[in-house]
């Protein structure tokens, strides 16, 4: 057993060697099919040994983070969950926006960058492809297939449907005090600084828990590793392209506009087109966590509400970034495949 | 956490977790006070001015300069950005037309392939007609020397028909 100074000790030595810089996330093998300004198309074949052995599956990331937290590290990814399960992916990493991308609206994003990705992802595999949604990416793909009719049936994974129910995010993103013309039009880009800093205050006992959890268990090289690995991906944050962004919060925060369909008042009219997703008539599968203080699983399951196809729904445990690096998101995701 | 004494690891362990539960409540009332709310509001509002106030300054120093500023290199990447759309929007329509075209070739291939299987079959029909003749042609003489009387007493008839 370690004494109480031979573990602080112990941290600040490894703290001091910088862990998080030295650690490399994302490795699972893959190859870029197609890209389109800084959004990437990534292919991760199937690695069974007998070769594909299911549908392949279009991943829709969040744009407020790096793709890299569904691949982690060897042994913590959903990646290499999925393609050792015979499951082509391909996933679109929505890039680093620069200052020149403030202009991006939301419509370009759904409507435009969705279906290109969309269509060369399905060039590629040759067949039709099965959709998931992480987060604000799901959020995305949910408005994208109520207006098109890019894959066979959907997944979304802790992605918010109804943002009043978004708990302490709900209460900070309200039009009296989320001045977000003001800090777009100064910002450009939302800058990803500002959004980790909010996600960091949502739960503050958070931050001290997470250096508690290191010191008590230092001595595991296993969890170390994977401390680092999610500290190296929570301080890459991205911005968020300002006009894609102003259009989303005031929609969906401001406005809780995804529960309204065409008739109701105050309708979301993206690009001169109604969003309702009662249009999406393809079978979805809403998967929530139960300790996810981003997206509760009221916020995320409220998809049953209001898409058009039929949804069947799974609470499982874990917080939101933490049933990515358990294998959780990979099991739930491979239930539903091999349905 | 484990210590030298499992006892005091406990305690420390549960003065913790108190500890953390009593910040909780607390950050709880604090994160959700209009106070919070609306210095965070400023805040942001104040910090994204400075943003831009800084930016807008740097810009101005390169441009009496005559230093490219930020300002031409975004509108210069937005240029391209705009004739990489240009151009994804003609893959676009070159591999729609691909889609076409592929259609229309297997449309064709596969008229082909039915016209020529008519024809063989067609081919097939008419050998099997001509060994029918063929074999009729064979059996022809017999029965015409058979049938010859019965020609002449029907040729008898029909004069006589005529004269009445």
């Amino acid at each position: 057993m370690m004494t109480l100074i031979d573990r602080t000790a112990t941290t600040a030595r490894y703290l001091s060697q910088r862990p998080a810089e030295r650690l490399r996330i994302g490795v699972t093998p893959h190859q870029v099919v197609f890209r389109q300004n800084k959004a990437t198309l990534r292919y991760f074949p199937s690695t069974h040994p007998q070769g594909q052995q299911h549908t392949p599956i279009f991943v829709s990331m969040p744009l407020i983070n790096k793709w890299e937290v569904w691949d982690l590290l060897p042994g913590r990814s959903v990646m290499e969950d999925l393609t050792s399960a015979g499951v082509p992916v391909y996933l679109l990493d929505w890039g680093t926006p620069g200052p020149e991308d403030q202009a991006i609206t939301l419509g370009k994003l759904v409507d435009d960058l969705l279906v290109r990705m969309f269509d060369r992802a399905r060039r590629h595999a040759g067949q039709a492809l099965d959709a998931v949604g992480y987060c604000v990416g799901g959020t995305f793909l949910a408005v994208h297939l109520s207006r098109h009719e890019s894959a066979r049936r959907a997944a979304f994974v802790c992605t918010p449907i109804d943002f009043h129910a978004s708990g302490r995010l709900a209460v900070w993103a309200q039009p009296s005090c989320f001045p977000v013309d003001a800090a777009i039009d100064g910002f450009g880009n939302y800058p990803g600084r500002v959004i980790r800093e909010a996600f960091s205050w949502l739960r503050p006992e958070g931050q001290t828990r997470k250096w508690v959890g290191l010191w008590e268990k230092i001595e595991d090289p296993e969890f170390r590793d994977l401390w680092a690995a999610l500290e190296k991906w929570n301080t890459d944050a991205v911005d968020f392209p300002g006009e894609a962004y102003r259009e989303y919060v005031k929609r969906c925060y401001f406005e809780n506009t995804l529960l309204k369909h065409v008739g109701d008042p105050g309708v979301w009219m993206l690009d001169g087109k109604p969003v309702d997703l009662q249009n999406a008539k393809i079978e979805a599968h809403s998967i929530a966590a139960d300790r996810d203080h981003i997206v509760p699983p009221a916020a995320a399951h409220a998809l049953a509400e209001t898409w058009g196809g039929a949804v069947t729904t799974k609470t499982v445990k874990g917080g939101h970034v933490a049933i990515a690096a358990n294998g959780v998101i990979s099991k739930s995701l491979l239930e539903w495949i091999r349905r | 956490m484990s210590d030298t004494s499992p006892d005091l690891s406990k305690l420390s362990g549960e003065l913790y977790r108190q500890w953390e539960k009593g910040m909780a409540q607390w950050w709880d009332q604090v994160l959700e006070s209009p106070a919070f709310l609306s210095g965070m509001g400023q805040s942001l509002s104040g910090q994204a001015q400075a943003r831009a106030n800084y930016e807008q300054a740097v810009d101005q120093t390169l441009e009496q300069l005559h230093i490219p500023s930020r300002k031409d290199f975004i509108r210069l990447t937005r240029v391209a950005t705009m004739l990489e759309d240009k151009l994804l929007s003609l893959e676009d329509k070159l591999l729609t037309m691909s889609d076409q075209l592929a259609a229309q070739e297997r449309e064709t291939l596969l008229a082909r392939v039915e016209s020529a299987e008519a024809r063989i079959e067609a081919r097939e029909q008419l050998a099997a007609l001509q060994a029918r003749l063929d074999a009729l042609e064979g059996k022809a003489p017999a029965a015409a020397t058979s049938t010859e009387p019965a020609e002449q007493k029907g040729r008898a008839r029909r004069g006589k028909e005529e004269s009445a």
